[in-house]
């Protein structure tokens, strides 16, 4: 999966694009000044053209794609195992939408795909290995 | 197989078209399901379950709670091994082992009881006093005797093997306790739409009510609780967690908790022992009941005597009777409901009040048979392994008999109100301790609240269940209808604090049963000054056993607070504080043990470091190859042969652990001359320059490259170790410090795998691999980037060196990382290219002088390290002005150098001191330290580098380097702090 | 405990970094700071018992520097902004 992380120039902190489905690309507002951008449509390049159409000069891009492992989770247990190494409220996600923060002390980026799931786990590269040990697990 | 001789022939929850078997103490007897340890035990007649902590004194199940201060057994073998597990909690299962504690040979011959014998020298406090001449013979000879001869179970000393868990969860109300109170309150809160848990700790819902003989709405306690967890269960927004203890309440309404999930399942089932669960919630409701106190009189620790409440309960919930001949003994009317299960189940009933005839409200409960006597108090009980006569005084009756319930009164359980700070007040009119101010997020209900009365018990659940559903901003309007019980008779109690010393011995009167603590005690921490409250716990040890005091610690303020001739509220409580009751480490841990512990961090590149033979260092959570051994070769050949390998042909090491971190935007170049010392605005696209970070106090925080790839394009890497800190100083630079700059970061440490390939084969070789970058020395000089394609993967490459040999960073998005390295192997082979691990690699960068974590320690400035020509004049930087304060100039500050050992087959050690003369003592003596050293093979002998006073004046000078802990003394010579190449030619080359 | 991140929410404490005292200011003209302004800047500290202004860094989530009143007896946060400032002055 292609991911790339938008950083917003000064100034242009913006509220009302928080989440975005268009052109292959799915857009999550996940800080103050800061979008990821997730596409299973294009590679790399083709990102960069669609995301340089839709924001110009507003933002810096960089592509995140070797640096993350998605693993995609479903099933009526997703949210009880994923719950075992976080105390997020997993149900208060917004569809769509993504959060940055810690499972059983590895940092990864979680969207909502669907509001029964699945939910994309996003996990640095390195620590890939030790977090699909613990979801083994934890399963 | 013993015959259940005290089994009632009906009544009680337990399964009795089940019979089970278990084993205590070697002995197997007969139980059903639903019984625990302490209600089989009973119904097969066995009362005496342990010896005491101290004394070794016989002792019996004296509770049907979690508060059980004597029938602690240890359960499991080997690694399951659990001792101290309360017997009245345990649920007994076909095949369950469990034997008693703290006696040998047997539970009935304790040898060790002579420590009864030997009581008058272990009063409180004993071990201030005695035991203490010869001062030596404490840690040599008392300590370890009286260690061993007192305890209570024997750790295991292997690996829990048993599998564990930790869950999250959160709710807007949390109701801790499914009695009456709890269950009313889950109903109304979820009828007005809030998400409710229901915690308890017992396996059926229901609370005191199961083992009580009143009705609810005409049926029993336990069915009407029954009725209503089902109610409960069907609602989407309830959720029920049974075995559970809620043992801590935490800052903002996060609570700790242990679910009991597999202990009462036999060893070998699939799901996890227990789970520690973190709640989340908004709104707490404490129905967590409360909990007897026994009556302090001599003798009151005997088997056979045990609290009246948990007598009626054996009776009403177990079907178990304890005793054939029993007397009451109390001072309030609640164990008149003792007086009558028990009568009404068979056994012969003496009650004695320590009341006035006149104050007893519930007569009437009780039967004729019952035999009265009132304003009289038991004062000597007879029988040492069990209980056979009690005297009565004043009148000196005596009143042969096999059973002893006690009340005292009934401690509302607050501790989970009280573990964030606030403190309870004495009530006089309930004789309890109450929280009157839980604060906006908690409420307490039913015996929790002091409210002992069942009617009013379920008014007072219902409507805390409202107001917590309100507070989350969740009404509903109208009435509730609330289920009717049995009307009892008023609550009435008359402090008894002790019966008094005249009438009962103060030495044998048990205010703490778990650790001895008698009244006899609190007399002697009185008379020496330790009467508050904080004062006698912590010098009669009152209160610190497992059972954390939960039936001594109201008695034993208000027996202080007689001595004192002041009132309770006067005599100050003691603080509560998480865990209520004992968790195993497992249950906390969860998953994260062993290998689990912390998550390991791997490069792209690790699984060709492990096919090929790495052993691996951890650097942090990274897991790094340290040297490459081959066949027959220990560390230190390994490593001389990579360092060689490198000098003289080419190596390659992994550095994918740096951080990286990717600048973007017009004011990056800005930004970064905020941040290092030098300047790199105005570098040339192309470029790399090495750079130094300073901290605000003006010493050295980090270093490593810059690298500008394009007009508002900046590339850098930080050292591994700093990666995370350097991150977060530079976003708090931006953010808090000059938001106005336009620039966009972000690590990129995870995108990009990193190799080094160094030697003097290292242009050769890669130019073989790279395509689309001409890397002769004109085109390619040191310190330029480039970029190409290895093998069709795009390739940053960057001409910088570590080794001081001729060398590149060669970077590629991760995924290609071994593909790439493999390529560089394969291009190398004829050169004979050597993986290299961290050892070679600080071994080479020693060798060049290059400073690294042991020399950035925090105490050191970039002029103490040599590097103070690189400080630029012409900007502001963090850390500038700090750095050239006075205090850091001078002759006394630690400068970076060298060191040779004079005889060359000598070695010295990393934190070894350097003085002048050996053998002269003082605060003064040490001129420096080593902070590193290496055995160099390019100069076959050691080096190091050391941080000395003055040092740049003092080269040639010797001195010697010592370690007084590992008694080494070695003579070296100060030089300059680079072994080789120090002109850097091979690097330029 | 837990922090209300004015972008991700309220989250545990183990997603936060302390980042020490924010009633402080960096010297606005450090050129023509003193010594003794410098020194107060980077070493000297209040310790109130009681509400306390300090940083906190979102390290765990959307990696935001915040300004946090946390009162020092209770740990009761009444107050939690971003540290840097938005568009439009909003804090949050």
């Amino acid at each position: 999966m292609t991911q790339f992380q938008v950083i917003l120039r000064k100034g242009e902190a913006s509220r009302s694009l928080e989440i975005m489905e268009d052109d292959g690309l799915l857009i999550c507002a996940t800080g103050p000044d800061e979008f990821w951008v997730f596409s299973e449509q294009h590679d790399a390049q083709g990102v960069e053209t669609v995301l340089g159409r839709m924001i110009g000069e507003t933002a810096s891009l960089f592509d995140q794609s070797h640096g993350r492992v998605v693993l995609r989770i479903e099933g009526p247990r997703t949210i009880e195992v994923l719950a075992k190494g976080s105390p997020l409220d997993f149900d208060a996600l917004p569809v769509k939408g993504a959060a940055h923060t810690v499972i059983e002390h590895i940092p990864v980026l979680i969207s909502r795909r669907e509001a029964a799931g699945p939910y994309d786990v996003s996990v640095p590269r390195s620590y890939a290995a030790s977090f699909i040990a613990w979801l083994e697990e934890a399963i | 197989m013993s015959r259940q001789t005290n089994r009632l022939p009906e009544g009680g929850l337990v399964d009795r078209t089940q019979v089970i078997s278990f084993t205590f103490d070697g002995r197997k007897f007969k139980a059903h399901p639903g019984d625990t340890l302490a209600s089989a035990l009973l119904a097969n007649g066995i009362h005496l379950t342990g010896r005491s902590f101290k004394y070794h004194r016989p002792r019996g199940i004296y509770t049907a709670g979690a508060e059980e201060p004597n029938a602690l057994v240890t359960l499991g073998n080997g690694g399951r091994t659990e001792p101290n597990t309360p017997a009245t909690m345990v649920e007994v299962y076909d095949g369950l082992k469990a034997r008693s504690q703290n006696r040998w040979p047997s539970l009935k011959f304790d040898l060790l009881s002579v420590n009864s014998l030997l009581k008058p020298f272990f009063p409180a406090g004993f071990y201030y006093k005695t035991f203490m001449w010869p001062r030596s013979f404490w840690y040599r000879l008392y300590e370890p005797m009286i260690r061993r001869a007192a305890g209570l179970g024997t750790l295991a000393n292997e690996s829990d093997p048993d599998r564990y868990e930790t869950a999250h969860t959160q709710c807007d109300v949390l109701v801790v306790g499914a009695g009456p109170a709890g269950l009313m309150a889950t109903r109304e809160a979820a009828r007005a739409g809030v998400n409710v848990l229901l915690v308890d700790e017992q396996p059926l819902p229901g609370g005191h009510l199961t083992g009580e003989a009143d009705k609810v709405d005409g049926k029993s306690g336990a069915a009407w609780a029954a009725g209503m967890a089902d109610e409960l269960r069907a609602m989407e927004n309830v959720c029920i967690l049974s075995r559970t203890t809620v043992y801590g309440r935490y800052d903002g309404m996060t609570f700790g908790a242990v679910e009991r999930v597999g202990d009462h399942l036999s060893p070998d089932s699939a799901l996890p022992r227990q789970r520690g669960w973190t709640i989340q919630t908004r709104q707490l409701i404490n129905a967590a009941g409360a909990i007897e106190r026994p009556l302090v009189f001599a003798g009151n620790d005997r088997p056979g005597v045990m609290l009246a409440g948990a007598a009626r309960v054996y009776v009403n919930r177990y079907g178990v009777l304890p005793g054939r001949n029993v007397v009451v003994f109390t001072n309030n009317d609640d164990a008149y409901r003792t007086a009558r299960d028990l009568s009404q189940a068979g056994a012969n009933v003496t009650l004695v009040d320590s009341r006035a005839k006149e104050k007893v409200h519930s007569r009437g409960v009780l039967p004729a048979s019952v035999e009265m006597h009132f304003e009289q108090y038991i004062s000597k009980v007879k029988g040492r392994s069990h209980v056979g006569r009690v005297t009565l005084a004043p009148s000196g009756t005596e009143i042969a008999c096999d059973l002893v319930c006690v009340s005292g009164g009934w401690t509302p359980s607050l501790h989970l109100l009280s573990h964030v700070g606030h403190r309870p007040e004495w009530d006089e009119a309930s004789t309890s301790f109450v929280m009157k101010e839980p604060g906006d997020e908690a409420r307490a209900a039913g015996g929790a609240a002091a409210t002992f009365d069942l009617n009013e018990t379920l008014r007072e659940g219902s409507k805390a269940g409202k107001a917590a559903a309100e507070a989350c901003g969740h009404g509903i309007p109208g009435k509730t209808n609330l289920p009717k019980a049995d009307d009892l008779p008023a609550y009435h109690i008359e402090p008894l604090w002790r019966v008094p010393s005249a009438m009962s011995r103060a030495d044998g009167s048990f205010v703490d049963l778990q650790n001895d603590v008698t009244v006899a005690d609190l007399e002697l921490a009185t008379r020496e000054g330790f009467g508050h409250a904080e004062h006698a716990k912590r010098y009669t040890t009152l209160g610190m056993a497992t059972d954390q005091g939960k039936l001594a610690n109201v008695n034993a303020l208000g027996i202080l607070s007689q001595l004192q001739g002041r009132p309770i509220s006067e005599t100050g409580t003691t603080t509560f504080r998480p865990l209520t009751a004992p968790a195993a480490f497992g249950a906390i841990a969860g998953q994260a043990r062993g290998s689990a512990f912390r998550p390991i961090r791997r490069s792209a590149m690790h699984l060709w470091h492990e096919n090929h033979g790495a052993v691996f260092t951890q650097a942090g959570l990274w897991l790094r190859p340290y040297f490459y051994p081959r066949e027959d070769e220990d560390f230190a050949a390994a490593v001389k042969r990579e360092v060689l390998a490198v000098r003289s042909s080419i190596g390659m090491v992994d550095v994918s652990t740096l951080g990286k971190i990717e600048l973007k935007g017009p004011d990056a170049g800005n930004f970064l001359d905020r941040l290092y010392i030098n300047a790199f605005s105005k570098m040339k696209v192309h470029r790399a320059r090495y750079g130094v970070m300073l901290r605000e106090d003006g010493m050295v925080f980090d270093d490593g490259t810059v690298s500008r790839l394009g007009e508002s394009h900046y590339f850098i890497t930080v050292t591994t170790a700093n990666a995370s800190a350097v991150m977060q100083h530079m976003e708090f630079c931006h953010q808090v410090h000059w938001p106005h700059l336009d620039v966009q970061f972000c690590t990129v440490s995870e995108t990009w795998a990193a190799m080094a390939v160094a030697g003097p084969k290292a242009r050769d070789v890669l130019a073989r691999a790279v395509n689309g970058l001409h890397l002769e020395n004109h085109a390619f000089p040191f310190m330029a980037v480039g970029e190409g394609t290895i093998g069709g993967a795009p390739v940053r490459v960057f001409r910088i060196s570590f080794s001081g040999e001729l060398a590149y960073e060669v970077y590629t998005p991760a995924g290609y990382g071994a593909d790439v390295w493999e390529a560089i192997m394969a291009a190398g082979e004829s050169d004979g290219i050597t993986a290299y691990g961290t050892e070679a690699m600080t071994v080479m960068r020693t060798e060049k002088g290059h400073v690294a974590g042991p020399e950035l320690d925090g105490r050191t400035t970039a002029a103490d390290l040599g590097l103070g020509g690189m400080m630029s004049v012409r900007k502001n930087f963090i850390g500038r002005w700090m750095a050239s304060r006075s205090g850091l100039e001078g002759q006394d500050r630690l400068q970076l150098v060298g060191l040779k050992p004079v005889r060359s087959d000598e070695t010295f050690r990393m934190g070894a001191h350097l003085v002048k003369d050996i053998g002269v003592t003082g605060v003064d003596v040490s001129h420096g330290h080593i902070s590193t050293s290496v055995y160099s093979p390019t100069c076959d002998h050691f080096i190091g580098l050391a941080m000395l006073r003055n040092g740049r004046e003092r080269h040639g000078e010797t001195l010697q380097v010592v370690s007084p802990l590992h008694d080494e003394s070695v003579s070296v010579e100060v030089v300059g702090p680079v072994f080789s190449d120090p002109d850097g030619e091979k690097m330029r080359g | 405990m837990r922090i209300p991140c004015p972008w991700c929410g309220d989250r545990p404490l183990s997603e936060f970094t302390y980042g020490g005292d924010a009633s402080k200011a960096r010297p606005k003209n450090p050129e023509k700071a003193s010594p003794e302004e410098w020194v107060d800047y980077v070493y000297l500290r209040d310790n109130p018992a009681g509400k306390h202004t300090e940083y906190w860094h979102h390290s765990g989530g959307c990696r935001s520097w915040l300004m946090v009143t946390r009162d020092t007896r209770s740990h009761e946060i009444s107050r939690a902004v971003l540290a840097k400032p938005q568009p439009g002055g909003a804090t949050s």
